[in-house]
């Protein structure tokens, strides 16, 4: 097993700036998902810790032993890829066996482990297949195989899920969990999908612009966002986000409208106010801030209710049977200590310690 | 209906006619050669050609007995033989060396960034629009002052230098189209840089290897121009001025030219039909999805 910390480690493509001096620290044998749009440096800082990339500074250590300088082959790391990158030419059997046999590993003993993977992963009647004659699915249990015959303690895994249909992937959520409690490695995932990311995580690393944006475990994120891009990249529907100012009453105000938010405090200029859907609380009639619903989805589990308020839309999660229809007027409020303030300027957000425990309605 | 049956007859008898008409167009000269080849000297200019062959081996026959005597060649037609043989060496060292440096300068332009990565390539495409008439006198100058005229060294150098050029950049398409995951996957399972080359891509390239062999060795076979010029001694003539040589004001013998040339084509007809097999196999089952 590896823990795995990354000290200052910066990637550059030419004059690009990739990845911007993180540090990290990767628990051993958790399962740490980093979690970002695209272009954000995820997969760069993936490749790094596996070797594929060279680090431009910083230092990567496994177990305290410093290792950005080694080569993947000696860095005892396995790796699944989106594409799976099979080899092609070879059957799922010399897919698997390959890493074994590169180490000179007696054959009765690969062949020992490549059953022992195939029959974990479900695979055995596919052994004398070539890649090409299998399905998504199978195909990225071919790879799963293939990253764990070698048993090695740091397992590297690059959007396995993203070619997989719906149904697929939500078993194969489950799958990896267990994978990786039966197995106990450190399990390092690239995801862009946030719900992958809460679903499976210990702690989830959220970067952007190649710096790290939050290291939590998933509630703490939902719960705490950081900053205003975490809030707004963690949770569907998105949580609702309006700028304004915060005055020393806990009133958030914009322009001509206000909504108490329980906060107490010094006032704030340049405040984002941040609200989860489902603590947005409608009720009927007008106010001092009313608004018209546009549009209500009933998912059946819940409904969505977008309200057009002047600040903008309002979505909001309520009971699936609720009375508001499209046109109704509404005010909105919410729910005790669900408001999250952000500097508009910097997007961090304001120290938690200035909530009070009272929330109220318009 | 009756109608339709009468098109689709009509289609099926113009197609055997359109394919009758391209093979004999390809077949008859070789037919002809063949006729030539084996009809004993009188017969053979005969106006009308005899169509059947009086199979008379006596062109193969003056070829063949030098080969079993110990005298040194005083025939054109003695050097039919050696010809093919010093064409052999130079065409198999031509096709090594191509799939080697082909293969390796291939890999490289296509995976690796560095001064130069992405110009060099298209040069040496560029290069094979230089007529390759132009390089003969500098060819001569450089390998006369090296020693290297007369020898089997000089000619594959020659060879080397318009073969290497198209060969790379073949190899390069062949690699640029190998997901680079493939060699990603390699390394993380432990191969070093230089397995991830040979153990792992390599083999998804052979239907590029072979075309690359298959390519340069037929070019090399082929060669006149710099077999005759960089060449001056008998013993290491190559076959394609070897067979010119039988062209002789003096006494026209057709048969021996006939048969000279069957048998210098006989090598690489040999080979494209063998490595056709493993070319179309190799083409479906290895760059596929991965």
């Amino acid at each position: 097993m590896s823990g795995i910390e990354l000290q200052q480690v910066s990637k550059r493509f030419g004059e690009t700036l990739i990845v911007d001096a993180i540090d990290l620290t990767i628990e051993d044998g958790s399962f740490t998902v980093l979690l970002g749009p695209s272009g954000c440096g995820k997969t760069t800082t993936l490749n790094m810790i596996s070797g594929l990339e060279e680090v431009s500074a910083g230092k990567i250590l496994f177990d305290g032993r410093e290792i950005q300088h080694l080569p993947p082959h000696k860095r005892d790391v396995a790796m699944v890829f989106q594409s799976y990158a099979l080899y092609p030419n070879r059957t799922v059997r010399e897919n698997i066996a390959f890493a074994l046999k590169l180490r000179k590993m007696p054959a009765d003993e690969i062949q020992h482990r490549v059953q022992e993977a195939a029959e974990l992963l479900n695979i055995k009647e596919l052994l004398g297949r070539k890649p090409r004659q299998l399905s998504g699915g199978q195909q990225q249990r071919v790879a799963l195989a293939r990253a764990i015959v070698r048993r090695p303690n740091v397992f590297l895994l690059d959007e396995p899920l993203s070619n997989l249909d719906a149904k697929l992937r939500a078993d194969m959520r489950i799958g990896l969990r267990e994978l990786q409690k039966e197995l106990g490695g450190t399990f390092v995932y690239v995801t862009h999908d946030q719900s992958e990311a809460m679903s499976m995580a210990d702690q989830v690393v959220v970067m952007n612009g190649g710096i790290v944006q939050q290291d939590a475990p998933p509630l703490d994120l939902y719960r705490r966002p950081a900053n205003r891009f975490v809030a707004g990249f963690v949770g569907t529907p998105t949580m609702n986000l309006v700028t304004g100012s915060l005055g020393d009453d806990g009133l958030f105000a914009g322009d001509g409208w206000s909504v108490p938010t329980g906060w107490s405090g010094p006032s704030h200029e340049n405040v984002t106010l941040g609200v989860r859907p489902e603590d947005v609380t409608l009720s009927p009639g007008t106010g001092e801030t009313s608004g018209r619903v546009r549009m209500v989805e009933r998912l059946g589990i819940e409904a969505i209710v977008v309200t057009a308020f002047p600040f903008g839309d309002i979505v909001a999660r309520t009971d699936p049977d609720t009375d508001f229809d499209t046109g109704a007027d509404v005010t909105m409020g919410i729910r005790a200590g669900k408001a999250h303030l952000f500097d508009s300027g910097s997007g961090d957000a304001l120290p938690r310690t200035e909530m009070a425990k009272e929330g109220r309605h318009v | 209906m009756a109608a339709g049956t009468r098109g689709r007859l009509l289609t099926r008898v113009l197609r055997a006619l359109v394919v009758t008409a391209l093979l004999l167009w390809v077949l008859l000269p070789f037919y002809f050669l063949l006729l030539v080849a084996l009809t004993s000297k009188s017969d053979s200019l005969r106006t009308p050609p005899r169509w059947i062959p009086t199979m008379d081996f006596g062109s193969f026959h003056s070829i063949f007995k030098s080969a079993f005597s110990s005298a040194p060649p005083s025939n054109p037609s003695d050097l039919i033989l050696p010809g093919i043989q010093n064409s052999a060496v130079v065409a198999v060292c031509v096709a090594v060396l191509n799939v080697v440096i082909g293969s390796m300068a291939g890999y490289a332009f296509a995976r690796f960034r560095f001064p130069g990565s992405k110009f060099i390539p298209g040069l040496m495409l560029g290069s094979q629009l230089v007529p390759v008439f132009a390089l003969v006198v500098p060819f001569y100058v450089i390998l006369h002052s090296l020693r290297l005229t007369d020898s089997t060294v000089g000619i594959v150098i020659a060879h080397l230098s318009f073969t290497v050029p198209f060969s790379v950049w073949m190899m390069r398409s062949f690699f640029a189209g190998i997901p680079i995951e493939v060699d990603r996957a390699a390394m993380i399972d432990g191969c070093t840089r230089w397995q991830v080359f040979y153990r792992v891509v390599l083999p998804l390239a052979r239907p590029g290897i072979i075309s690359v062999g298959l390519f340069s060795f037929m070019v090399s076979w082929n060669d006149f121009l710099f077999a005759l010029v960089l060449n001056s001694k008998t013993d290491s003539t190559l076959i394609q001025p070897a067979i010119s040589g039988l062209y002789n004001v003096r006494e026209q013998s057709f048969g021996i030219m006939a048969a000279g040339t069957l048998l210098a084509a006989l090598p690489t007809m040999l080979l494209a039909l063998i490595s056709q097999r493993f070319l179309v196999r190799g083409l479906t089952s290895g760059v596929g999805k991965v």
